[in-house]
């Protein structure tokens, strides 16, 4: 039952750029790149118990790579979108040995500040064009009539298979190390658990999943620049629809981005309250009901709860 | 020669007021091993708070910052009490999150009610009176500041040392488990970090809009420099974050001298050399996490 209604989801969703006019097919290719950077952001925070608040700077590493990569070189961009993601991985993997001698708050705030500097790195280099950013110079190689239904189609499958990726790895007994290791790391580590490695692969998966996010928008609006790329409400965002949605479940982030364009769609004549609003949400939310939005649906329908693990 | 020794003074002084940002973040850091992500957007509530308070008033902004600083703290203990000690467990990550939530509200309703513009608090002849010494020209104002935050360190220093408040304080700090099998309600003691806190944050706030200029979004900002100032002075003792606050500035008006562009960057380097090769800090004997 469940699989037949994801399936037509997942239909309805591959044919909307044949229905939706330009407008609803760039809104809904936002909700899934929102939703990819939220589901990556909720492997390394709700799977893995490592609260990031520097991933914009895997998105715009992404995004950078893409452009850079394919000014330079003959590559497609579209081919170019996994690999921006293996480079944010690559990026990912070199922070490690600095980031995680960290723990809880300082690798919080440790992450931050290194996503500053490069910030600040890439927008004083003019081989990424400095603090005015870069066009997609190869867009002139392809069908660019062509590039918002493309867009869409990746952003559909990073989305979903971000969100398979995650109920694989619960399913698996290395979904079980990780869950061992976010709920007592001494302990699980007495166990045997490799918590070190489970951290790294995790935080470096994550990367990747921001990364070529990042890629996929970018490659929609045709430019980048380090304000736009580096905005730090890509990570704002990720953290609010997954604390709305709940932490650490995979419906918690559908549901929260759901809301969350809900939200700024309806408020947008009044400008920064949809994120005062979702900053209220959030806190009455850890409050009263920490699992969010998806802990509050299984109090109503009690049914459901077989199917989804304690977060 | 007197370049130098004018770089010095600056970063001297600019490190009093780095290590007033810092000393709110390492007291409840120290006390509840939490961040406040917030504490930035306190101190620019602060400052925007005096901002409006001195408006239409005669006297100097100076006479208010007392005023504003009871408010400051009074809303954080009221965000310990009513908030955060509400999700207090092992697990660090709810208050993190209710803080963060925090600090987002916080930022867009400053910018709603204030607009983006930057502003500076005008503390009228204080502002440009100065002072020479030996050929340096020394500006009152910076001198003031860095007095009264050396004076605030000293002052909280001896009420951790000398007092049983202050006893208690540390005892939370060194064991928050077990200091209340003596009757000490921790939950109290984290409401008196916390307000301490936002008044030092509110304070620190002001004086640097008085300095020079600040917008809403300045927060994040000063976040990162009080959160630099704990990790480069090391946690252990107050006078730590002094130390971290004058490395940390001293590295500032240096970078900005050599490289008028760089703004915060030597300072996030000096953080990451610091995490690389002395995780504890210039003076902490504890390691950080």
């Amino acid at each position: 039952m469940i699989r037949a209604i994801l399936a037509l989801v997942l239909t309805a969703l591959a044919a909307a750029p044949l229905a939706l006019n330009a407008g609803g097919l760039a809104l809904l290719t936002e909700m899934l790149v929102l939703l990819a950077i939220a589901q990556s952001w909720n492997l390394l925070a709700g799977y893995g118990g490592l609260l990031s608040l520097g991933h914009h700077a895997f998105v715009a590493t992404g995004a950078y790579l893409l452009f850079a990569v394919t000014r330079d070189l003959p590559v497609s961009p579209y081919i170019m979108v996994p690999l921006s993601g293996a480079g944010a991985a690559l990026l990912a993997l070199a922070l490690t040995p600095v980031l995680f001698r960290l723990r809880e708050v300082y690798f919080a705030i440790g992450m931050w500040v290194a996503a500053e500097i490069i910030k600040i790195v890439v927008s004083r280099l003019d081989y990424f064009g400095g603090s005015s950013g870069l066009p997609l110079y190869a867009a002139r190689r392809i069908d660019t009539s062509w590039l918002p239904a493309t867009a869409h189609w990746f952003a559909l499958a990073l989305a979903a298979g971000l969100c398979l990726g995650l109920w694989l790895l619960q399913q698996s007994p290395y979904g079980l190390h990780v869950h061992a290791m976010r709920d007592d790391e001494t302990a699980a580590r007495s166990l045997g658990v490799k918590t070190r490695r489970i951290k790294g692969t995790i935080f470096v998966l994550s990367a990747a999943g921001c990364g070529m996010a990042g890629a996929i928008s970018f490659l929609g609006t045709l430019y980048v620049s380090p304000v736009a790329a580096f905005d730090i409400n890509w990570t704002v965002n990720a953290i609010f629809i997954c604390v709305i949605g709940g932490l650490g479940t995979i419906r918690g982030p559908v549901l929260g981005v759901l809301l969350f364009v809900l939200l700024r769609e309806g408020l947008a004549a009044y400008p920064g309250w949809s994120q005062i609003a979702l900053g209220v949400i959030a806190v009455a939310l850890m409050l009263i009901a920490p699992r969010g939005l998806s802990g509050l649906l299984d109090r109503l329908l009690p049914r459901a709860r077989t199917a989804v693990r304690d977060p | 020669m007197s370049a130098a020794i004018e770089i010095l003074m600056n970063g001297l002084f600019l490190g009093g007021l780095y290590a007033l940002f810092g000393l709110g973040l390492s007291l409840i850091f120290g006390v509840m091993r939490i961040a406040n992500i917030a504490h930035g957007e306190l101190a620019i509530a602060g400052a925007l708070a005096l901002f409006t308070l001195s408006s239409g008033w005669p006297f100097s902004p100076l006479l208010l910052m007392p005023l504003v600083c009871a408010g400051a703290f009074v809303f954080g203990w009221l965000l310990q009490t009513q908030l955060l000690n509400r999700v207090l467990s092992p697990d660090p990550m709810p208050a993190l999150l209710v803080t963060f939530g925090l600090s987002v509200v916080m930022q867009n309703a400053m910018v709603g009610l204030y607009g983006a513009n930057s502003r500076s608090i005008d503390l009228g002849a204080v502002k440009t009176a100065n002072l020479t010494i030996a050929g340096q020209t020394i500006g009152w104002l910076p001198l003031g500041i860095f007095l009264l935050s050396l004076s605030l360190f000293g002052g909280l220093h001896l009420v951790l040392r000398k007092t049983r408040l202050g006893r208690a304080v540390r005892a939370t700090s060194d064991d928050a488990e077990t200091v209340a099998l003596f009757a000490i309600r921790r939950r109290r003691i984290f409401a008196i970090a916390m307000a301490v806190s936002a008044a030092c944050a509110a304070l620190a706030g002001m004086l640097l809009a008085s300095r020079s200029s600040i917008t809403p979004f300045s927060g994040a900002e000063r976040l990162l420099i009080a959160f630099e100032v704990i990790v480069i002075g090391g946690l252990g003792s107050i006078w730590a974050s002094y130390l971290g606050g004058i490395a940390l500035a001293l590295v500032h008006v240096v970078g900005f001298y050599f490289d008028p562009a760089s703004g915060l960057l030597f300072g996030h380097l000096l953080l990451l050399v610091f995490l690389l090769i002395r995780p504890q800090g210039l003076a902490g004997k504890v390691v950080t996490r």
